[in-house]
């Protein structure tokens, strides 16, 4: 009986090695795949009001509204998306292009272009897209930008936004930093009418896992007729990586359900 | 017996014949009348029918039941085809009329040389956009690889202004709003309703959408002036 034990015990001890030798992966059901999708319910939301206050930022210009090409994931337009924002004050992100036009002051990005098809591209297999299952890993999407920000000679850092504290959002953009905001499920508002005392929201939701960049915010604050609060609803301004979308404006207040959020810095 | 008795026998024979009122004849053959008008009509119907005849009336049930049974069979026939042909040819129509951007494909990132190339080959007619610095052209496809619009760059030294643009067939449905401070202006075929918004930079920021019978644009542009309209005359006009 001691002997058919031990034999166990040396078999599993043995199972359990190999399988390290060879490179086999615990992976954790937590690792979830960012992959974008294109299926959208419309939901639609009515406000009654007296009085309304709207508070917007946005960083200058935004950031690009690339869109996905084939063979590319929303984790890689997203990280595109960085790369052509940085690239303004690192020229050597994206060589020998020049990814917005500047009048005066302000900023405007250029649509997509064949350099920036290639950084997509690239990100592509740095980020391990695709690898396993559809779409990209958080550490995976982390991973590929380090390498290709550091292949380019620069550095690449980010600041932990939680799931997602609103106020350290708002301080990194208005100081500049773009934030990669991870997506379980999410809304995007795409329209809203206004009569001056009804407001209707409509918004198209959508179930896949996602990768946007936050590049500002607006804040709507309903008042009743005794000037109390009886609504307020907060907005991320994004670049959604999708052409239908463009640059919109994401919904919170529990509309989204939000993984992780980082400040992006490159420099 | 001579040829003039005989002439006198058959003679008062016929005188004893009595005829009959019109009326009780007309009643003996009223029947046999009717009966051959039908025999009549069914032989011009079908060439096979043969009017038959038992006892001086002709019978006509068999040829009816078939002429009832081979219209019926045209009729159903015709039915069938309607019924499956009809709402293929309406769903077509309607999947036409109600394309989305959701239901597009992007193109991968185009020389103009591929950009141009490709519109040439599809029904629509863009602007002359080679009269500005051009460039980040892309296209959309249907499921049936068909172009339906696209994307690119101008930037115009002259007016100093740099528009992202999008074109469309009219059957794509987009969801751009036109808002009751939207201007409106008319050229060469299209109609523009745009606004202009100042930024915090104090550059301005159009955003226009132009509709034409065969083709519409969406326009972002971005400008130090806010004469917007000379730019629309060179880039529609």
């Amino acid at each position: 009986m001691k002997k058919k034990i031990l034999v166990c015990l040396v078999a599993v001890f043995g199972a359990v090695a190999s399988s390290f030798c060879t490179g086999f992966k615990f992976v954790s059901s937590d690792e979830t795949k960012y992959c974008g999708g294109s299926d959208f319910t419309e939901q639609s939301e009515t406000i009654n009001y007296s009085r309304k206050e709207t508070t917007t930022y946005s960083t200058n210009g935004d950031v690009p509204n690339y869109d996905r090409i084939k063979d590319s994931s929303c984790a890689n337009v997203a990280g595109t998306v960085l790369i052509g924002y940085y690239d303004r004050f690192c020229e050597e992100l994206v060589p020998n292009y020049k990814t917005y036009v500047q009048i005066g002051a302000s900023i405007m990005y250029r649509t997509a272009s064949l350099e920036i098809k290639a950084v997509m591209e690239e990100l592509y297999t740095l980020m391990d897209t695709d690898v396993g299952a559809a779409g990209t890993t958080y550490d995976g999407f982390h991973k590929g930008m380090k390498s290709y920000v550091n292949n380019h000679g620069y550095s690449y850092s980010t600041e932990d936004l939680g799931n997602l504290d609103f106020n350290k959002y708002k301080s990194a953009v208005e100081n500049n930093k773009p934030v990669a905001v991870f997506l379980e499920n999410y809304s995007y508002a795409v329209s809203w009418k206004d009569s001056g005392t009804s407001e209707v929201i409509k918004s198209h939701y959508s179930t896949v896992a996602h990768v946007v960049v936050g590049c500002g915010y607006k804040v709507d604050t309903y008042y009743n007729a005794n000037g109390q609060v009886i609504a307020t609803r907060t907005y991320l301004k994004v670049a959604s990586g999708w052409f239908e979308y463009g640059i919109t404006y994401l919904c919170l207040d529990g509309k989204s359900s939000l993984d992780r959020a980082n400040a992006i810095i490159i420099q | 017996m001579e040829d003039k008795d005989i002439e006198q026998y058959l003679k008062e024979r016929a005188d004893e014949v009595k005829v009959k009122d019109f009326s009780e004849r007309w009643e003996k053959l009223k029947g046999r009348i009717e009966a051959a008008q039908e025999v009549e009509v069914k032989e011009t119907a079908s060439e096979t029918v043969l009017a038959t005849s038992s006892n001086g009336n002709v019978s006509n049930n068999a040829v009816r039941k078939k002429l009832i049974l081979s219209l019926s069979a045209v009729f159903l026939a015709i039915a069938v085809c309607l019924a499956v042909v009809l709402p293929i040819t309406l769903k077509k129509n309607d999947v036409r009329q109600y394309l989305s951007f959701k239901d597009l494909a992007a193109s991968d990132m185009l020389t103009a040389d591929e950009f141009y190339g490709q519109i040439e080959e599809t029904n629509l007619v863009i602007v002359d956009i080679q009269k500005f610095e051009a460039s980040s052209y892309l296209l959309y496809y249907t499921d049936d690889n068909e172009v339906v619009g696209g994307k690119f760059d101008v930037f115009d030294e002259d007016e100093v202004i740099f528009a992202n643009v999008v074109f469309y067939d009219t059957i794509v449905e987009s969801s751009f709003e036109i808002g009751e401070d939207f201007k409106s202006y008319n050229i060469n075929g299209f109609r523009i309703d745009y606004k202009i918004g100042l930024n915090e930079k104090e550059q301005y920021k159009t955003t226009a959408k132009a509709v034409s019978d065969s083709i519409n644009y969406e326009l972002v542009c971005l400008s130090a002036e806010e004469n917007i309209e000379s730019f629309f005359n060179k880039f529609f006009g």
